[in-house]
């Protein structure tokens, strides 16, 4: 399935994967299955939670689009600055009054850290450390158009409604992790920003929601 | 005194003229076959600076297109660093690469982590307006392109399914952040390789390219497959290169560059060249027998995949200098391994 088709998806699908997945009472281990499996060890009731809440900004968005002009399939780089910009004003018209805590509701939080814990504490951990702070804005310089072999790094506020500046790298996401939280529908990525994870859209320049110091490394700045 | 200082200024002039003749005729010094039939294309990663070394690179790849006219190019990401408006897509894109694309050769783009993920619908980045994709541009030869800043399940599942569907005798897959690198910046991706090697070695890829490090870098096989790091198409970091790892089979890290490759049959060519028109590493890749052909019989792990490097030839160029105080360098002038083993390494040493 082409990522194009996934986003006119709904998370219902994603959503029976990950109960599907997090009900999984033996998985093989990951390594031995090519490729391996989505476990996501939450709460069945905080992964529906979690959906309705994504499901719930699925929906705005698609009305954001709606009021937005659809980009022609030989888009210029005009025409996707333009559109980018006022999907960005749509959708921050339709949530306005949105807060910290909405998607990330405590309890969802709570267990986002306990499987993030978990994932550093492995033997993985490492990696998966070393991967969040690739592109991290926080970690990682942009080259200087003057002088390509230095860099210099922007900042990035984290908040409800605050805009990434489109100056600024993403981080990776460690694919290791990604297969132990619940996996989002494409109109939304996890990114990393310093120690806190985000949820930002795909394409428009909004941080959704966030969580505080979830990567425990003092080795990333915040 | 007069005609004295004449005639030393002539013949500086004239030792300038044959060096810079020289030189000129190197940079046009192609070392792959040029087949009329071959899949040819060029491989870029981390361009899109807008400094003047990137245009110095895209004269270097215009130059080259004149007696290797190869179809396409790959972009293995970082194609557009800091804002991107529509001028910095002229100004980081479209104007480095302006006689490429007069001339009708495609880029085809992967994401790297700066950059906008709205670039896939970019026109000239020609990726269907999907952050992974594949293509294949000659019959046997298949391309997969992936968004290694966030490799979830459906992409995974994506890949497992495209890759098992290709009857491809070549697989070659392109992305961002290198399963394999001595960068010392970053370095392999560890996390990454776990997931995403094993699907390589199952279904026989053959080739990878990817950047991130902006160095440039020829591994040692690793289960049987070849990995190259370029990513010094616009960016640069000199002398990045580590040389402990054990990993690298010929690298370069003092100088911008790219490359070209021609695949032939059973045959893959490559050439890296440097932003000057300095050789800095070639070579060919055969092919194991029966890799690819079949889904049901994809080529095991490891089976042997050669590669005979050419020697450069000495060029009248001055060794580049590195700045005071860095260390010593890998490779400071280019450098290829001697003669290619005859099989791939039985045990690979995957290493940070």
């Amino acid at each position: 399935m082409s990522s194009r088709t996934l986003l006119r998806a709904s998370a219902a699908p994603l959503l029976c994967a990950a109960l599907a997945a997090a009900c999984h009472r033996n998985p093989a281990p990951a390594s031995s299955v090519v490729p391996p499996p989505q476990v996501v060890s939450m709460d069945s009731e905080v992964l529906v939670e979690f959906y309705d809440e994504i499901q719930d900004y699925v929906r705005l968005r698609h009305k954001a689009v709606d009021a937005v002009p659809p980009l022609p399939p030989d888009a210029t780089a005009e025409q996707i600055a333009t559109r980018q910009k006022a999907l960005t004003a749509a959708i921050l018209k339709y949530r306005k009054r949105a807060k910290q805590g909405e998607i990330f509701k405590p309890q969802i939080e709570a267990a986002f850290r306990h499987v993030f814990k978990e994932a550093f504490d492995s033997p993985e951990g490492p990696g998966i450390i070393k991967e969040i702070k690739q592109g991290n804005p926080t970690v990682e310089g942009v080259p200087d158009p003057k002088d390509p072999t230095k860099e210099t790094t922007r900042t990035v506020k984290v908040g409800v409604n605050v805009a990434y500046p489109d100056d600024a790298p993403y981080s990776s996401v460690p694919p290791g992790l990604l297969l132990k939280i619940p996996v989002l529908p494409p109109e939304v990525r996890y990114r990393f920003v310093g120690r806190a994870l985000i949820a930002r859209d795909t394409e428009a320049n909004v941080i959704l929601d966030f969580i505080s110091d979830i990567v425990p490394d003092p080795s990333i700045p915040r | 005194m007069t005609n004295t200082r004449h005639t030393r200024s002539w013949r500086l002039a004239a030792l300038a003229f044959v060096l810079a003749a020289t030189a000129l005729v190197d940079a046009q010094e192609l070392r792959l076959p040029n087949k009329d039939k071959a899949c040819k294309f060029a491989v870029i990663g981390d361009t899109g600076t807008g400094a003047q070394a990137q245009y110095d690179v895209g004269k270097q790849m215009a130059a080259f297109h004149q007696t290797f006219n190869y179809d396409f190019v790959i972009m293995v990401g970082d194609n557009i660093y800091g804002t991107d408006s529509a001028g910095d897509f002229q100004r980081k894109f479209e104007l480095p690469y302006k006689p490429l694309l007069d001339a009708g050769v495609k880029f085809y783009a992967s994401l790297g982590n700066h950059d906008n993920p709205s670039q896939d619908e970019y026109k000239f980045f020609n990726m269907g307006g999907q952050r992974y994709y594949t293509f294949k541009p000659q019959n046997g030869v298949r391309f997969f392109a992936l968004d290694s800043n966030y490799i979830d399940k459906p992409q995974l599942d994506w890949l497992e399914k495209e890759m098992a569907g290709s009857h491809s005798e070549w697989k070659i897959a392109f992305f961002h952040h290198p399963l394999y690198s001595s960068g010392s910046r970053h370095g392999s991706s560890i996390d990454l390789r776990r997931l995403l090697e094993p699907l390589f070695v199952k279904y026989g890829v053959d080739v990878v390219f990817s950047g991130h490090d902006h160095v440039y870098e020829r591994l040692k096989p690793q289960q049987g497959i070849y990995y190259f790091v370029s990513g010094a198409g616009g960016s640069l970091r000199k002398g990045d290169l580590r040389r402990d790892t054990g990993l690298t089979e010929v690298g370069y890290d003092q100088d911008f560059h790219f490359m070209l490759v021609e695949i032939d049959g059973g045959e893959m060519h490559f050439q890296a060249i440097s932003r000057t028109g300095q050789t800095v590493d070639a070579g060919v890749i055969q092919q194991a027998a029966g890799h690819g052909v079949t889904e049901a019989s994809p080529a095991p792990p490891g089976e042997p995949v050669q590669v005979a490097p050419v020697p450069p030839r000495p060029v009248a160029q001055p060794t580049p200098t590195p700045p005071p105080g860095t260390p010593p360098q890998e490779t400071t002038t280019p450098q290829v391994v001697a003669s290619p083993k005859p099989k791939a390494s039985p045990t690979p040493t995957p290493r940070n």
